[in-house]
């Protein structure tokens, strides 16, 4: 082997060692493996928690989903086209952009919900418009 | 305790120095020497020019939703303005009132909201007559003070609606009120009389107010001795019958609305009352505490057992339950046919400063630190007036240039037309999410719910959309809900829905192309603010 294929060997051997190649996550100074840290506190505040609690508790069947470009958190009540649907903004400013722009002219802004009637019956809608109300202020 | 005449300062004041530390307020030699007239005149200006210069910062400040409406329906004929109103669901004395004031200073925010400002100044004057006739001088400088510097005056200053003078109407009553059938100084009977025939002429919350006298002069009977039940039925007979004669002409028609108006749009209220009344009359906890302790201590003579029988023991009992029964019987009436909203205190706004105020007048420095406090918490013109009532005015600016003449406004809550038909320009043809609208300067609300309900929005709109031909738009205004507050009651949750509904069948319309938004600047609102898209038929 070359000197040149020597420290090109050697090089490449230590960029790989420094770049820890190889390990599926990098775990800091003195710890094993991060997902069993003590230190790990993150957790995902869903929009919908009240919402489906209400939504459940008045035996409504829906599911939750994320819209498909934005990642939006998401709840369809029943099915589409008479099941109501409702998109959660990340704040109600937010929803309340959306609504100032045109872009959810079918849909009642409610906090940083956008709930779309779709073709629901008033009975459904008067139950998915009153839980998608909770926690809501102003 | 006295049980002469207040107006003299001997009578108003010998609490005072047996419960608390006097005070007085140093004067120049030269205003000492000038006559007492001189000096409460200069007051009473001062005190009036300060609280219109703190009322009269925004009062360019455009219109709400119920602005519009009492705008428009000001803006016809004295002679159809009572035939409009049977259908709205108010009486027509500050309808009138504004027509005449609109003919001679035009119909502008500032021009219309002057008619309520000077309301509210008049109060200033009145308050201290109110203190003085009832409760000596300090207490009639107490009183002008809290007048002018108050929170619920402060904010209807602004609106071009009939608060000020239902508040200013209340504190006449009271005057009359507690003078005539109290003191039982004849004369003031006539004039609780005729405050409270213009109060049945301004606003309906004076059948409560006057349920609310009635109920207090039943308990004035029950406690009273021979000095005062002497006459009183007879009196009493006679400023009621008086006062429900001169409202006479208007009862059909007030019956007629009873049954068919209402005030769908309002819910039950619960159990926030003094809260409300806290913020919205005296303009906050904190105020309110001081307000309240101050008076407390002022009146604390009058818990002992001899203090109780005295004339002064029922002037305050009797203004107690002048606010309290009204705003009970309101309460409670409330919960039958919702009616309960904060500006509707205007009656009861004066027997409570004025009870607030004797009390204070009587807690010597305590009193007079309590005044200061008030002073320094609402002379802030930003506290208590609202600078941005809706964004209506900014809507029909950015769409002016944009929109023709027979263009289609379709707005999604009904009650909204008259406020978008005074800010755009004319020539457009009106609609709204409860049908097609003849008369955009108002808004039907007989059977109003009814009609709501069974208006399909499919059938409604497709009817309004065929009858425009292409190149013709369509403007659609629709309220912004992200709050629950304003959207809970039968009428405000259809509106969204509505407003939704008529949102998808519009977006939906392949006839119709999206063409612009509004508003590019939304500074927010105290009341109810909008969003608009204006859409134009291509085919």
């Amino acid at each position: 082997m070359s000197r040149v294929a020597q420290v090109a060997v050697t090089v490449g051997l230590m960029a790989v060692l420094l770049s820890a190649c190889g390990i599926s996550a990098k775990p800091p100074a003195g710890t094993a493996n991060i997902s069993k840290s003590p230190n790990y506190h993150g957790l995902v505040d869903e929009p919908w928690t009240q919402q489906v609690k209400c939504l459940k508790s008045d035996h409504v069947k829906f599911r939750e989903y994320l819209t498909a470009n934005e990642k939006l958190p998401s709840i369809q009540i029943g099915s589409l086209p008479t099941g109501p649907t409702i998109i959660f903004e990340p704040t109600p400013g937010a929803a309340q952009d959306v609504q100032i722009q045109g872009g959810a002219q079918g849909a009642e802004v409610i906090g940083s919900a956008v709930l779309y009637p779709n073709q629901a019956a008033n009975k459904l809608l008067t139950t998915v418009e009153a839980c998608t109300s909770v926690d809501v202020s102003g | 305790m006295t049980t002469t005449d207040p107006a003299t300062p001997s009578a108003a004041e010998p609490q005072a120095a047996n419960v608390m530390r006097e005070f007085t307020f140093p004067l120049p030699r030269l205003l000492k020497r000038a006559p007492e007239w001189v000096r409460i005149g200069g007051v009473l200006l001062l005190l009036s020019l300060v609280a219109l210069w703190v009322r009269t910062r925004y009062i360019g400040g455009q219109f709400w939703m119920d602005e519009g409406i009492t705008v428009g329906i000001s803006s016809h004929s004295l002679s159809s303005i009572p035939g409009i109103l049977r259908m709205d669901g108010a009486p027509p004395l500050f309808y009138m009132l504004l027509h005449i004031w609109m003919q001679m200073v035009g119909n502008g925010e500032a021009a219309t909201h002057w008619l309520s400002e000077i309301f509210a100044a008049l109060t200033v004057p009145v308050g201290y007559w109110a203190g003085r006739t009832i409760a000596g001088k300090r207490a009639a400088l107490m009183c002008a003070t809290l007048f002018a510097f108050n929170a619920f005056l402060d904010y209807y200053s602004l609106e071009t609606r009939m608060y000020t003078l239902m508040a200013l109407l209340g504190l006449l009553a009271t005057i009359g009120f507690i003078n005539g059938f109290v003191y039982r100084r004849r004369a003031y009977v006539i004039l609780f009389s005729i405050a409270q025939a213009l109060m049945f002429y301004t606003h309906a919350w004076a059948i409560y107010f006057a349920a609310g006298s009635v109920i207090s002069l039943v308990l004035l009977w029950k406690i009273s001795g021979e000095d005062i039940r002497k006459g009183l039925i007879k009196d009493a007979l006679m400023a009621y019958v008086g006062a429900v004669v001169v409202f006479l002409p208007w009862l059909p028609n007030f019956i007629f609305q009873a049954i068919h108006t209402a005030a769908p749009w309002d819910t039950k209220p619960r159990f926030g009352a003094p809260i409300q009344i806290a913020q919205s009359v005296f303009g906050g906890a904190s105020i309110t505490v001081i307000l309240l302790l101050a008076a407390g201590v002022g009146y604390s003579p009058l818990a002992s057992r001899s203090a109780r029988v005295t004339r002064e023991a029922k002037v305050t009992l009797m203004l107690f339950t002048l606010f309290f029964v009204t705003l009970l019987l309101a309460w409670a009436g409330s919960q039958v046919t919702p009616a309960w909203v904060v500006r509707y205190f205007a009656p009861v706004v004066a027997p409570m400063l004025i009870l607030v105020a004797i009390g204070m007048s009587r807690a010597g420095v305590i009193g007079a630190i309590a005044i200061v406090f008030t002073i320094g918490f609402m002379i802030r013109p930003s506290a208590f007036e609202p600078k941005y009532k809706s964004d209506m005015q900014d809507i029909a600016g950015e769409m002016k240039p944009l929109i023709h003449k027979g263009d289609l406004v379709i707005i999604g809550q009904p009650e909204s037309t008259p406020l978008a038909y005074y800010y755009l320009p004319g020539g457009l043809k009106w609609s709204s999410t409860i049908g097609p609208v003849k008369d955009p300067t108002s808004m039907n609300w007989v059977d109003a719910m009814k009609r709501y309900r069974a208006a399909n929005p499919d059938k409604v709109l497709t009817q309004e959309l065929n009858s425009l031909k292409p190149g013709q738009q369509v403007l659609f205004i629709r309220p912004m809900t992200e709050g629950v507050a304003n959207w809970k009651a039968p009428w405000t949750s259809l509106v969204r829905r509505r407003s939704a509904q008529w949102g998808a069948i519009l977006h939906a319309d392949k006839q119709l192309k999206p063409e612009a938004w509004a508003p590019h600047n939304y500074r927010g609102s105290c009341c109810i603010a909008d969003a608009a898209v204006l859409y134009k038929k291509v085919r």
